[in-house]
């Protein structure tokens, strides 16, 4: 596990932000942690948590061997709540519970401490039914909300915690600990740009999935502006087979994503932000044939592609309607 | 260790009085004459964004209706009622979470309960927080208590939102409509609350955390709360500018600025940094509206007060603001609202503030924007294709004039201006090779750059006009670019002809129109270019430092006027340097 010293080389606004509260002891009652996957927010709060029941702690930073420390590493702590989304939300009935159990004094010591893990999928009457609860906790209790798409909490929460934004991880970091792992550079920039987790990046390059997805996004790429009526047979032939499930298809569109981007960094001469190092020729190519304002057209398909895959649109139809608008670019 | 409770800011300083409920006078006044004159309705509904008092004022108005001092305009908060009503200890006033308990079983429970009379103090005041989460059938539980309730009931409902309420409901209540608290209120009661602390705050922060808490008091509250516990010790403005994500006025000016010259590179730079130092695109995108907003205010209404504030020891927002056109604001605003809509669902923000550089860049760029100067943009492209109908025109008449000689006139307006002669292709190359060799001294690598990056929109400029010009053009491409030439190397020697020949003015005046600059076209084929180049660099070489501009060798091995000279015409990421 993690300490505060180390947690501040990632997010250092965070930690000066949480120690100097434990510090000066104005620590809130409620916070709403925000902030894309694996930028460390649970680690943060598990660590709030040892911090807030530690016996021994210097400053802020918790002993990590007491045995409250301990017991919250193994998750046993009997002051400690952590609420997951049961199924696709969280309930009202969750929340509920969690009351009631408030309602009681603590196990062993005064103090409470509850995270709610994907703040974002409460339903309605959950996220409503924790308004006050939160906003005037009975007895001595802290509240950490942990969420990656603050947009859809209730304002009304917002208002009653304290927002803790956390920072992406840099891409250079991650794609560093990727190389180090022994994967070659090109997937390793891929891979970062579409998640900010270092499992997860790990997980994507596995057996080669990225390596297999690229060759596919190029090879539709090429189709698309050398050949567009074979575009579709690559399509049923390649493309599909390949991403079957809704993540992967996501995963793809995303890289049709990165594709444009690199476009349009390399019109502007930004070659060090490229993602597709190894195509530069291709790419330079595509920057000298399609204007920016198509370029924005061609993104803008590609970004309501996305959208609509989310609201479970059939993959084929999807992807179709998503050749032709490149194709009119 | 942590002592017993240290409260947050907005729970400490929750106002006590009526008169300490900031921004909503329209309400407290009239509650307090009610209160005053002993004419309190029986059910109130309290409406209005988050954190501008509802709560507060229904628990305010429990404790002055109960207070042993009553008739009175506010609580004593001294007597035991208002004390027992403070911390509970009296059960007549009842705050009521309608969030978790909606159901028709809790409504009953109140209606079977409101009979009985108080037990300590003079009224039994139901508080129905968060009451727009009542089911249906609680509602209409509601309806017949909520009308005719027993003389020493006081309903007051709470709620965020309004539209949820049955309109049977709000028909019953008396309703005050709560309004977001305006930033000069929320500024001066921020100060009042610091005056009882010790902590020293930036003037300039707390107006920062006034703006950016929208209207409500609490998350100004809880943005100072937040302040004081991150910063060392004085609060001061880059403290609050990192919690709340927000970036500096100077990277907002940078950006809009950019975008207004329609350079995407610096726009996309910019938000890189941004990224990079973990801001919020949400919250940029916001800040971009407001910022628009603020230049609309202030060109609209000058005079007003809040301008004033805005403009007052703010130069730099004072030059933005005068530079930009309102149309083009307007435009701007349109879109960042487009994207904003979209951003939200999105998980991937950074990407739409992408695209919202490279389209705003874009209208800028192919309407000729002239650096904000009020003019109507919309006219430029079609001056400027006017202007070289007009020399198309005084050229023809100028040949027809000369007879059937080739020479053109219009020489004179534009000198190097090639002459499409008949004459045999090898003889025409070298011309060509020589002329293209002469502009290589005034090339430059940032030109190019320009020209290649709008070279997609010249195509399809060129193919608006003319489907065949655009099919010939795709064989070719930029190479080389000064400030009054640019070179488009072929492969196919045919093409060249047909783009040299037939359809020079129709890509020349697709350049202007787009680089903003009158540049002449000169063609090659590309393995022609190629000796050039080479030809070029050895020329270079020989003449030493005679044309290099001492221009320092940067990172690269060895200090070499040729090199160096190489990569100012075709950049370092071409060049391949062999010992």
């Amino acid at each position: 596990m993690k300490n505060w010293e180390q947690l501040e080389q990632t997010q250092p606004a965070i930690v000066k932000m949480l120690t100097n509260s434990v510090e000066k002891n104005r620590l809130a009652h409620a916070y709403l942690f925000t902030g894309g996957r694996g930028t460390g927010k649970k680690e943060a709060a598990l660590l709030l948590a040892k911090t807030f029941f530690c016996a021994h702690r210097q400053g802020a930073e918790p002993c990590q061997t007491c045995r409250e420390c301990k017991r919250i590493d193994s998750g046993n702590h009997p002051d400690v709540h952590i609420i997951q989304t049961d199924g696709a939300s969280i309930k009202v009935e969750q929340i509920r519970n969690l009351k009631k159990e408030f309602s009681l004094r603590g196990v062993e010591s005064h103090k409470k401490f509850y995270i709610v893990q994907d703040a974002e999928k409460m339903t309605d009457p959950a996220a409503n039914s924790l308004l006050k609860f939160l906003e005037e906790p009975e007895g001595e209790a802290l509240a950490v909300l942990l969420t990656v798409q603050i947009h859809k909490i209730l304002k009304t929460i917002i208002s009653r915690s304290q927002v803790l934004q956390f920072a992406p991880l840099p891409a250079d970091l991650l794609i560093k600990k990727l190389t180090e792992q022994g994967i070659h550079e090109k997937y390793a920039r891929t891979v970062s740009k579409m998640t900010n987790d270092l499992e997860e990046a790990l997980q994507l390059c596995q057996e080669d999935w990225i390596a297999q997805a690229r060759n596919k996004v190029i090879q539709l790429i090429d189709d698309l502006s050398m050949r567009p009526r074979y575009a579709f047979i690559t399509l049923q032939e390649e493309w599909l087979p390949f991403f079957k499930e809704k993540t992967e298809v996501q995963l793809g569109i995303d890289l049709l994503m990165l594709w444009y981007r690199d476009v349009i960094r390399m019109q502007v001469d930004q070659t060090d932000q490229i993602v597709y190092i190894d195509q530069e020729d291709k790419l330079q190519d595509h920057a000298l044939k399609l204007s920016q304002e198509k370029l924005g057209n061609n993104l803008q398909a590609v970004m309501d592609a996305k959208r609509r895959l989310d609201a479970n649109t059939a993959p084929q139809l999807l992807m179709e309607q998503l050749l032709l608008r490149l194709q009119e670019g | 260790m942590r002592d017993m409770g240290y409260q947050a800011l907005y729970r400490v300083w929750r106002p006590a009085r009526l008169a300490d409920v900031v921004g909503q006078e329209h309400i407290t006044k009239t509650l307090q004459n009610a209160l005053v004159q002993e004419k309190l309705s029986h059910a109130y509904l309290f409406t209005g964004p988050r954190g501008t008092g509802k709560t507060s004022a229904a628990k305010i108005v429990s404790k002055a209706i109960n207070c042993e001092k009553a008739p009175v305009a506010e609580p004593c908060n001294e007597c035991s009622t208002c004390l027992g009503i403070q911390d509970g200890s009296i059960v007549d006033v009842m705050e009521i979470d309608a969030a978790s308990n909606n159901g028709v079983d809790e409504i009953r429970d109140i209606r079977d309960k409101v009979k009985f009379a108080p037990s300590a103090a003079r009224f039994k005041v139901y508080i129905i927080d968060e009451v727009h989460m009542l089911s249906t059938g609680a509602f209409n539980a509601l309806l017949k208590t909520l009308e005719e309730p027993p003389r020493h009931v006081i309903f007051i409902l709470a709620t965020t939102e309004p539209h949820k309420i049955p309109l049977t409901i709000i028909s019953r209540c008396q309703r005050f409509d709560f309004k977001r608290i305006s930033a000069h209120a929320m500024l001066k009661r921020m100060e009042e609350i610091l005056d009882n602390s010790d902590v020293k705050v930036e003037e300039d922060a707390l107006s920062l955390i006034a703006r950016a808490s929208e209207g409500g008091m609490r998350d100004a509250l809880s943005l100072l709360d937040q302040a004081i516990s991150y910063a060392d010790e004085a609060v001061k403005t880059e403290d609050v500018l990192s919690i709340i994500g927000a970036v500096s006025q100077q990277l907002l000016h940078h950006v809009v600025k950019s975008i207004q010259a329609g350079e995407v590179a610096e726009g996309l730079e910019a938000i890189d940094t941004l990224m990079k130092e973990g801001k919020d695109p949400n919250r940029f995108i916001e800040d971009l509206i407001f910022f628009f907003r603020d230049v609309l205010m202030v060109k609209a209404a000058p005079e007003l007060e809040e301008s004033l504030d805005r403009l007052t020891g703010d130069e730099a927002f004072k030059g933005v603001a005068e530079e930009l056109d309102e149309n083009w604001v307007f435009e701007m605003m349109d879109k960042l609202n487009h994207f904003q809509q979209q951003m939200k669902w999105a998980s991937h923000p950074q990407v739409f503030l992408e695209m919202f550089v490279v389209q705003a860049c874009q209208k800028t760029s192919s309407r000729g924007s002239s650096s904000g100067a009020p003019v109507d943009l919309d006219h430029n492209e079609t001056i400027i294709s006017l202007q070289k109908k007009v020399k198309q025109l005084e050229s023809s008449l100028q040949k027809l004039q000369a007879g059937a000689q080739s020479s053109e006139g219009a020489a004179a307006a534009e000198p190097a201006r090639q002459k499409p002669k008949p004459v045999p292709s090898s003889a025409k190359s070298r011309a060509h090779t020589k002329k293209v060799k002469e502009m290589l001294h005034s090339a430059t690598k940032q030109n190019l750059q320009t020209l290649s990056s709008g070279w997609g929109q010249i195509i399809e400029q060129v193919k608006q006009k003319s489907v065949p010009a655009s099919a010939w053009l795709n064989d070719c491409k930029p190479v080389a670019c000064s400030d009054d030439q640019f070179v488009l190397a072929f492969r196919n020697e045919m093409h060249r002809d047909m783009v040299g020949e037939k359809f020079r003015d129709l890509v020349e005046e697709a350049v202007t129109v787009t680089v903003q600059k009158d540049l002449n076209m000169l063609t090659i084929l590309a393995a022609h270019w190629e000796e050039v180049k080479e030809a070029y660099v050895k020329e270079q070489k020989t003449n030493g430092s005679s044309s290099s501009e001492g221009e320092p060798a940067q990172e690269h091995k060895e200090e070499n006027p040729v090199i160096d000279e190489a990569v100012k015409l075709v950049g370092r990421d071409l060049l391949e340097i062999k010992e």
